[in-house]
């Protein structure tokens, strides 16, 4: 999938806060995420990454504003529809350890795009084969690594088709020396125009793979750029101290 | 009388108590179970109602849910009357030991069903249920044999089960001794009967558990 130009997902003067309003993480937001881009989020614990992407596919609930998804607006009678349609991989995983990597990966093609099990098993296998986990399909996620959990996550995603993939931190939870073989299939799928908004503390995914990169504080995006731009030219003062932060750790 | 010819005299009784502990095993389960998840749900208006029908149930007893039904809705048959009372009551337990399991399950797998486009009973049904059944046996068979032992209080209501045909007969014999060493007999074999099926079950679960740990799940399953 080539990056088209096209907007999938449109921020509208969204906000969003916790604590009764005492915590603001999106303060009249406005931005659009295009197609077949991969956009790299990053900034400070709590700036509320996590919460902008929830917002996405309304696991969160906005305070004001509209997002839009390929121009339809995102609400509580509309959210099944979008989460059909956008992939999330979380930080925890969060597979269901009662069911095998590939029960795991056919279920939402089952059960919430009520494809034919046949069909959602053949497609299953595909990204499992293309996560490195074709002979995990009968396995539970008690027996699998971090990275295997994270891998069939991913795969779990991609089974959905999505229009866009949506990764909330997936490599923090994981061994350092797990969170390789997640980022190289994350690699491959940005090489392949998958849309994907990521957030993630990894720079040198994002260095490698981003089409764009956002620092999100204050609830805006204080900066957007290309890697090349963020990373050796930043123009905000804040984003200047956390890159210096981060590249000294 | 020999104590053959008072088992004898109970057995009619035997079997509306046979009848009616699986109807109410059952009817609980189910509505029960529907509790659960409406009160996990946290929807405010339907949680708010769950705690008065909650508070209610838990604070008086079944004796007393037994006789207002009794005497003020017409259900057709005593027996009814004490099969919709005794599972209103213990309903409310059950929805509670339910609601409590799920609440065990992390977060995390309610935004993953989310996330999938499943609707909320896809997800109780599908991911939270399965998780959790296991864990629920043990406190769901407690609850069934306080259910066995409330059925005790169905005389009082006219449903001519073991308790009503063994208070007649004590009348008669005058052996109020060996009358309630019947009933408690009968009634020990029921509660083991539970026990037992929850006990297999539970067994079985922990059984189809360990051979999916050591991978020797079938392979027709691919």
């Amino acid at each position: 999938m080539e990056q088209t130009g096209k907007t999938l997902v449109e921020f509208r003067d969204v906000c969003k806060s916790f604590n009764n309003g005492k915590t603001v993480v999106l303060d009249h937001f406005n931005f659009d995420f295009i197609q077949g881009e991969t956009h790299v989020i990053c900034g400070r614990s709590g700036a509320g990454k996590s919460t902008l992407i929830r917002c996405i596919n309304y696991l969160e609930k906005i305070d004001s504003g509209s997002i839009l998804v390929e121009g339809e607006p995102v609400t509580k009678h509309t959210a099944t529809d979008v989460r059909k349609r956008i992939a999330m991989v979380f930080q925890n995983f969060n597979l269901f350890p009662h069911m095998t990597a590939l029960q795991n990966v056919t279920f939402g093609p089952i059960q919430s795009l009520h494809k034919d099990k046949k069909e959602a098993e053949e497609s299953g296998k595909m990204f499992l084969a293309k996560v490195g986990l074709s002979d995990k399909i009968n396995v539970k996620p008690g027996q699998l690594s971090g990275g295997q959990q994270q891998r069939v996550a991913i795969a779990r995603a991609l089974n959905m088709f999505p229009d866009m993939i949506l990764f909330d931190e997936p490599t923090s939870a994981l061994d350092p020396e797990m969170v390789g073989e997640v980022i190289d299939i994350m690699k491959e799928l940005a090489d392949e125009h998958r849309s994907m908004i990521v957030v993630t503390h990894e720079m040198g995914f994002a260095k490698e793979a981003a089409h764009r990169i956002s620092f999100l504080e204050n609830g805006q995006f204080l900066e957007t750029a290309d890697p090349e731009e963020f990373f050796n030219n930043p123009k905000n003062e804040s984003l200047a101290k956390f890159i210096r932060q981060i590249q000294t750790v | 009388m020999s104590i053959g010819s008072m088992i004898k005299y109970m057995l009619p009784g035997v079997w509306i108590t046979f009848e009616l502990v699986p109807l109410c095993i059952i009817s609980t389960f189910i509505i029960g179970l529907l509790l659960g998840m409406l009160m996990f749900k946290k929807t405010i208006i339907i949680k708010q109602t769950l705690d008065v029908y909650n508070i209610i149930m838990r604070g008086i007893p079944a004796l007393v849910v037994l006789k207002l039904l009794y005497y003020n809705a017409d259900f057709g048959s005593a027996f009814v009357t004490a099969w919709i009372s005794l599972t209103l009551y213990h309903s409310a337990y059950v929805g509670e030991i339910i609601r409590g399991c799920f609440e065990s399950v992390p977060k995390g797998q309610m935004m993953a069903g989310q996330s999938l486009g499943l609707n909320y009973w896809q997800i109780m049904f599908k991911i939270y249920l399965p998780q959790t059944f296991k864990q629920m046996i043990p406190t769901l068979c407690g609850q069934y044999i306080l259910v066995v032992k409330d059925t005790t209080l169905v005389y009082i209501v006219s449903v001519q089960d073991i308790m009503w045909l063994g208070r007649q007969l004590m009348a008669q014999t005058f052996n109020p001794i060996l009358g309630y060493l019947l009933i408690g007999a009968f009634y020990y074999v029921l509660c083991s009967i539970i026990e037992f099926i929850a006990h297999r079950v539970e067994k079985r679960l922990d059984h189809t558990n360990s051979l999916n740990r050591v991978g020797m799940r079938s392979r027709a399953s691919i």
